[in-house]
């Protein structure tokens, strides 16, 4: 705590109102935002309030016209972009492949292999230590769950039923990649909040992110494979997975450590950003 | 195609940005495409406040009109305009950027880490472009410490923890110099609640 926090934080205490200006002009970190919002649901007239300080916040900065290509290259992305539909009642008229919520984990460029099998040959090996990372993968997965839940309003239903069965689908193999008598576990921790904990058996991980930050819509955490000096695309999770987000990989193919990065929806090719998340693969 | 005469209404040229944005969410590029024409200036100018570097803030305006094509259908007309909205969308995914580009670089002392900025100057000069005259008057009305506690909020992408932090003030004062400011901005630009 510095200096000037001296007559407490007000974290607890204070009413979510207090922070609705800071509220309206972003300045306010995950915890209190999901406050003052949970404020606006049930109170309409804070509400008001609250978009009349967000109409003010959004005319500060002014015109700036963008460069003239852009609109271009904009419109050529949005005619293949597909949108989000308010709700399944909708008549199928448009030909929309799939709802946002999945589509990073459609482009998944790593494929799951199926580690039972494995796990299923060597049963009953399974160790002291391990037992305690399958109590936080449990927690992991409630995470998940949690953060479905939140996003089920805002997502296609079936996106979000899709979801739901690849939440409990990855638990699994959570458990079962755990039960390898060749399991090493690493735990880091995450630049700006949160764990990242690596499960390996040497030919695959999973990787499991516990309490990072939301990063915002339109952005993913992506996972990376460091390969020599090279980094290679294991995939991305979900903004709304990102507590508690699991990631399989299924070939580590000599990968000698994974890195989490904060890129835009969809993934990048080569990071963008710096890694939240640098770990060494144990046993590598 | 059999969509002879549905009930899809007409937006003709020029209609208001909540008409095409609407009429985007249904699919219709060229809606969207004139909303982008209406507000690109104003979501590119909030952009470009907080980030600064123009290759980056090109990139996020693109994000944000990505976002704003595909969640359109969430635009709800009752709470605000849609530049407003755009807006809101761009400054958030702008503060993102900052925060997490700061939490890349280090863990702590993160408000400190952005003390030295390499910005600065291009910052004054920017400032003078962007600045409605109207948006400028109110500012101006600010008295200077809640201008300056504005600035390293909105425009510096700091949460008001931060702001705290490197003003050394108590998180309260803080706030209410936030909240005192702001209102003071609302009722100089006429929005009403």
């Amino acid at each position: 705590m510095s200096a000037g926090d001296g007559r407490g934080d007000g974290r607890g205490g204070g009413l979510p109102e207090e922070d609705l200006a800071a509220w309206a002009l972003d300045a306010v970190d995950e915890d209190e935002r999901a406050a003052v919002e949970e404020h606006l649901r049930t109170s309409p007239a804070v509400r008001r309030e609250a978009d009349a300080l967000r109409a003010t916040a959004s005319r500060l900065a002014g015109d700036v016209p963008p460069p003239p290509g852009l609109r271009e290259r904009l419109l050529a992305e949005v005619a293949r972009t597909p949108q989000e539909r308010p709700g399944d009642e909708l008549p199928a008229a448009s030909p929309v492949p799939a709802a946002p919520a999945a589509a990073g984990e459609q482009e998944d460029p790593a494929p799951v292999v199926d580690l039972r099998e494995r796990s299923r040959r060597r049963r009953g090996w399974a160790t002291g230590p391990l037992v305690a990372v399958a109590a936080s993968v449990a927690v992991a997965v409630a995470g998940v769950a949690t953060a479905v839940d939140a996003r089920r309003d805002a997502a296609d239903a079936r996106a979000v039923a899709a979801a739901e069965r690849r939440d409990a689908e990855q638990a699994r193999r959570v458990a079962d990649l755990l039960g390898s008598p060749a399991a090493r576990v690493v735990t880091v921790a995450a630049t700006g909040g949160g764990t990242a904990t690596v499960v390996t058996d040497g030919t695959s991980a999973a990787v499991l992110a516990a309490g990072m930050p939301d990063v915002g819509a339109g952005r993913e955490y992506q996972l990376w494979l460091v390969e020599g000096d090279a980094l290679r695309s294991a995939g991305t999770m979900l903004p709304g997975d990102a507590e508690g987000g699991v990631r399989f990989v299924a070939d580590l193919a000599g990968a000698g450590g994974v890195g989490i990065s904060v890129e835009p929806a969809g993934g990048s090719e080569q990071p963008t950003t710096t890694p939240v998340v640098v770990a060494p693969l144990p046993g590598a | 195609m059999g969509l002879v005469t549905a009930p899809r209404p007409e937006v003709p040229p020029g209609g208001s940005p909540e008409d095409d944005l609407v009429a985007a969410a249904g699919g219709d590029q060229e809606a969207f495409a004139r909303f982008y024409d209406a507000t690109a200036a104003a979501v590119h100018g909030t952009v470009l406040r907080v980030l600064r570097d123009p290759a980056q803030s090109e990139e996020v305006v693109q994000e944000v009109f990505l976002e704003v094509w595909r969640t359109a259908a969430r635009f709800d007309a009752a709470r605000g305009s849609a530049r407003a909205w755009a807006v809101t969308v761009a400054h958030r995914r702008a503060v993102d950027r900052v925060r997490s580009a700061q939490a890349g670089a280090a863990r702590d002392d993160r408000a400190a880490r952005r003390e030295p900025d390499p910005y600065d100057s291009v910052s004054e000069e920017v400032e003078v472009l962007l600045e409605h005259d109207e948006v400028r008057r109110a500012l101006a009305a600010l008295s200077p410490v809640q201008r300056e506690a504005v600035d390293l909020a909105y425009f510096g992408g700091c949460t008001q923890r931060e702001v705290a932090e490197r003003l050394d003030l108590p998180l309260g004062t803080v706030k209410s110099r936030l909240r005192e400011a702001l209102f003071r901005l609302r009722d100089a630009l006429g929005v009403r609640a």
